[in-house]
This record gives C-alpha cells, structure tokens and sequence, in this order.
C-alpha cells in the first residue's frame, strides 16, 4: 500500500517544477505496458493523478502532465522526471522508474 | 389558394396516398407515368411536396428558439469527454534516464497555436506521417489552413510553416524532414465584423 | 490583430479541429447542434423528462466517435441520426409495447385550428399539428424529415417492419396536410 505522503510529496514536487501548468489523471494514455510487465502490487487510486508502482528493484512512477509554451517542453519534462527522483530517494525507496508524458502545451 | 387534395383513391386514378407518399419518398425514381400523368395524383403530390418543405423551417425555428444551451448545460457534456480520448500516439524525447515523452495530440494543439501568430489564419487538421514514435525517424507535417479572404496566400503559408517549424524543434525531438501547409480553404469574417 | 472566432466557422474545420481534440472546437459544435437536437429529442419523447441526459449523453458519445465521420461537413446529420436513435432506445427501454395499429385520426372539426399567418407562425403550427398525431405516426415523420432517416433505419428503430413504416408516414402526412390546410 502506497504511502499517502510519497503520493503527495510526488504531486506537490512536480507541480512546484517551473514551467508545469497542470498535473492530469493518466489512464490508458500511457498503455498498459508497465502494469503487464510488472506483478507488483501496486497503488491504483483513481483520485490519484499518479500512478506508483512500488517494487522490490525499482519504484514505478507514471504522470500525464502540462507544460507551458515558454519553455522547451524537453526541458520542463526532464526537470520534473529529476524532481520525481529526489522525492522518491528521500523517502528511501527504490530508485524511481520515471515515465513522464506531455499531454498538453499551454499557450502564454 | 391551393385546393384541399383529395387523397381519396378514386381521385388518384388508381393509386393510394401510401403509394405517392413512397414515390415522394423516393424521388419520383423510377418514373411513372401512370402517377406523372394523372392530375388528380399530382396535386395530392404537390401538397405532399410542399410538407416536405415545411420541415427545415422547423429546424431553422428549432435552430433560434429557446431550447439555446447555457454554460452549465455545455460544462456538463464537457466533463464526460475524457482527457485523453485523442491523445494519439506517445512521441518519445531523447533522454538518458527515464521514459520521457509528449503525445501526438499535444503537438497537434501546438500546431494549432499558429494560428495565434499569423494573423487570418484558422488551422484545421493536421497529420504527422512517419513513425513518431521512434527516435530519430523521418516525420512529414500535413496541415490544412484556411486563410482570411484578402490575405496574401503564399506569404500567409510560408509563415505558418516556419511557426510551425520552430514549435516543432523547440519542443520535440521529432526529425521533420517537412512541413506541408496546404490551403485548404478560404474564409471571411462574420458580416458584422467586416463593415469597419 | 484579426482574430476569427471559432464560432464563426464552418462545420468541416470545427470537426476537423475537433477530431484532432481540440475541446473548445467541440464546445462549439455542443453550442451550435444542442437545441436542434433537443427539440427533436422532445419531439420523439413527447415530453421533456429525459431530453437533456439523452442530449448530452450523444454528445459525449459523438466525441469519442467523431473520427468515423466520413464527411466533416455533414455532421448536422449524423449527429441528428445518433440522438434519434439514442431517444428510441430510450423510448423502447421504458414502453412495452408500441401500438402501431392506431385508429386514423380524423381532423377534428371542433378544435382551434392552429393559427396559420406566416413562415414563423407556419413552423410553430406545424409543431402543434405534430403533437396532435398518435405517437407511431409522430415518430415515423419526426424520423424522417427532421432526421433524415431511411425507411430500413425508421423500421429498426421501431420494430416494424418498413412497410408499415411507410403506411404511417402516409397517415401522418395525409393528417397533417389536412389539418394545416383545413382552416387556410
């Protein structure tokens, strides 16, 4: 059972990154590969906007987020993939397993 | 003043209502001159034809009355679409750690945004051809616009390509080998607008 | 800068747009086909419970489905086609049992004629006409000319067959014609 305060430290982190605009409930839009490959037993909260699966190797962590227009939408994904480590390393788990997808670019 | 048509039989020569109303229906297809030629059929056919007629005025009345949708009404349909009914394919960025990338349908409302740059441009559809979602592969563009009458149509295009560009580099990692913006349409400004 | 209001636009570049998700697109098409669609949801129903769910349920449907239109332009249609089928489930899903073998309803000689002055008046006369017929009959024609239905997509709709889908058109129109043109 996923720790309630992992899942809001994670959400908190990402929205804090520069240049995200919004954080979306992810469903089938970045498949069903990780839970196939995957049988951990992992946190499936629909009111959550994140999906973590916690495992024995690694910490699977998947979020559909927003970004703005001003900045490269590379680099605000990669900034909040690093934010997404840190917070997962402070809260001695395994190391996180980012999947990260831009599902909108906001016009400034 | 049109004349009541009597749909008695004896007055259509032959032929019931139920069989000129299906010719009607029909589009007096195949001909038939046993109805064509008889006058008693060709004014029931008339006051058939003009019924007929009457019925986009009742979608025009339906169109103006009050049955117009407020805000609330268009929010609650706008909740049950899902976020990422057209989110499309996953466009992968070239990252060392973690599985980093944007949807097609993400890029495409960047493609749209154009439109916010180029003045009397309205972006319409817009296909990317190629496999996006390998790194590295040769992509294509393919966007329709349609431009304000009166603009020059060649400049017009070339600037929406080279917007169309700079997004695309600044925030993908696609390889676009190139962007066809084709003038799919012409349009005007409402009639109000162009008496200024 | 001029900027074009997406309002303003055609049907054919809205879906477009919209097919390619763009939502604000779509809240366009909502706005433009929603009373149309109401008013001919009302019409099959007879009644306005159920008219705003049936609407707005087809919408969200139409949302998800609008890459099969084959022609943008023509949505008005389809969009007219998926409500009227949606209020027949419906309409089936709460009646048992639909009487199709009606008594003819003469034109009453009694009544207030509707009041015939002109094009406007003609299409809210027309509606009261509409409401005067037996409920199969109401249907067949509300189906047909304000839906564009075929006869095979009347008769399925129904659970009759298409012959008798045709002989309460003519019922219907036979009675309308009359009645519209009883006190002219």
């Amino acid at each position: 059972m996923t720790d309630q305060r992992l899942v809001t430290a994670l959400e908190a982190a990402v929205l804090a990154v520069p240049g995200v605009v919004g954080l979306y409930r992810s469903g089938t839009l970045l498949g069903n590969a990780l839970e196939a490959a995957t049988q951990a037993v992992g946190l499936r909260d629909a009111g959550s906007r994140l999906r973590i699966s916690e495992e024995v190797e690694r910490t699977g962590v998947e979020a559909a987020i927003g970004v703005s227009e001003a900045e490269a939408a590379s680099i605000t994904v990669a900034r909040v993939r690093d934010a997404i480590i840190e917070v997962v390393a402070e809260h001695a788990l395994p190391p996180a397993d980012v999947v990260l997808t831009v599902v909108r670019v906001e016009p400034t | 003043m049109a004349m009541t048509p009597d749909f008695d039989h004896e007055h259509l020569d032959g032929h019931t209502i139920q069989e000129l109303s299906a010719y009607l229906d029909a589009g007096r297809e195949p001909a038939d001159p046993s109805i064509d030629d008889s006058p008693g059929c060709r004014l029931a056919l008339d006051a058939l034809e003009r019924l007929h007629g009457l019925a986009p005025e009742l979608l025009q009345a339906d169109e103006e009355d009050l049955a117009r949708v407020d805000d609330t009404w268009v929010a609650a349909v706008m909740a049950g679409i899902a976020l990422d009914a057209r989110a499309g394919r996953r466009i992968p960025y070239v990252s060392g750690v973690g599985d980093l990338a944007i949807t097609e349908g993400a890029v495409r409302g960047l493609v749209r945004g154009a439109e916010n740059r180029v003045p009397g441009v309205l972006v319409g559809r817009c296909r990317f051809e190629g496999d996006v979602s390998q790194p590295g592969a040769p992509v294509r563009v393919d966007v329709d616009i349609s431009i304000l009458y009166g603009r020059p149509v060649g400049e017009t295009a070339a600037a929406v390509r080279a917007e169309i560009l700079r997004d695309l580099q600044q925030h993908t990692d696609l390889a676009i080998i190139g962007v066809d913006v084709r003038v799919h349409d012409v349009h005007l400004l409402p009639t109000a607008e162009r008496g200024e | 800068m001029t900027r074009t209001r997406l309002d303003d636009v055609d049907d054919a570049l809205i879906v477009a747009r919209a097919v390619d998700g763009d939502t604000a697109a779509f809240a366009v098409l909502v706005r433009r086909y929603a009373p149309m669609m109401r008013a001919h949801t009302r019409r099959l129903l007879g009644g306005t419970a159920d008219v705003d769910d049936i609407v707005q349920e087809t919408l969200v449907v139409a949302w998800q489905r609008l890459d099969e239109l084959d022609d943008p332009a023509a949505v008005r249609p389809w969009l007219m086609r998926i409500v009227s089928r949606r209020a027949m489930d419906r309409i089936r899903a709460t009646r048992m049992h639909l009487d199709v073998n009606e008594i003819d309803h003469e034109a009453p000689e009694e009544t207030s004629p509707p009041r015939i002055v002109e094009a406007r008046e003609r299409a809210a006369a027309l509606d009261d006409v509409l409401k005067e017929l037996p409920e199969a009959q109401r249907q067949c024609w509300v189906l047909r000319e304000l839906g564009g239905q075929s006869y095979e997509e009347i008769a399925e709709e129904l659970s009759i067959p298409a012959s008798t889908v045709r002989g309460l058109l003519a019922r219907a129109r036979k009675y309308i014609i009359v009645r519209m043109e009883q006190w002219r």
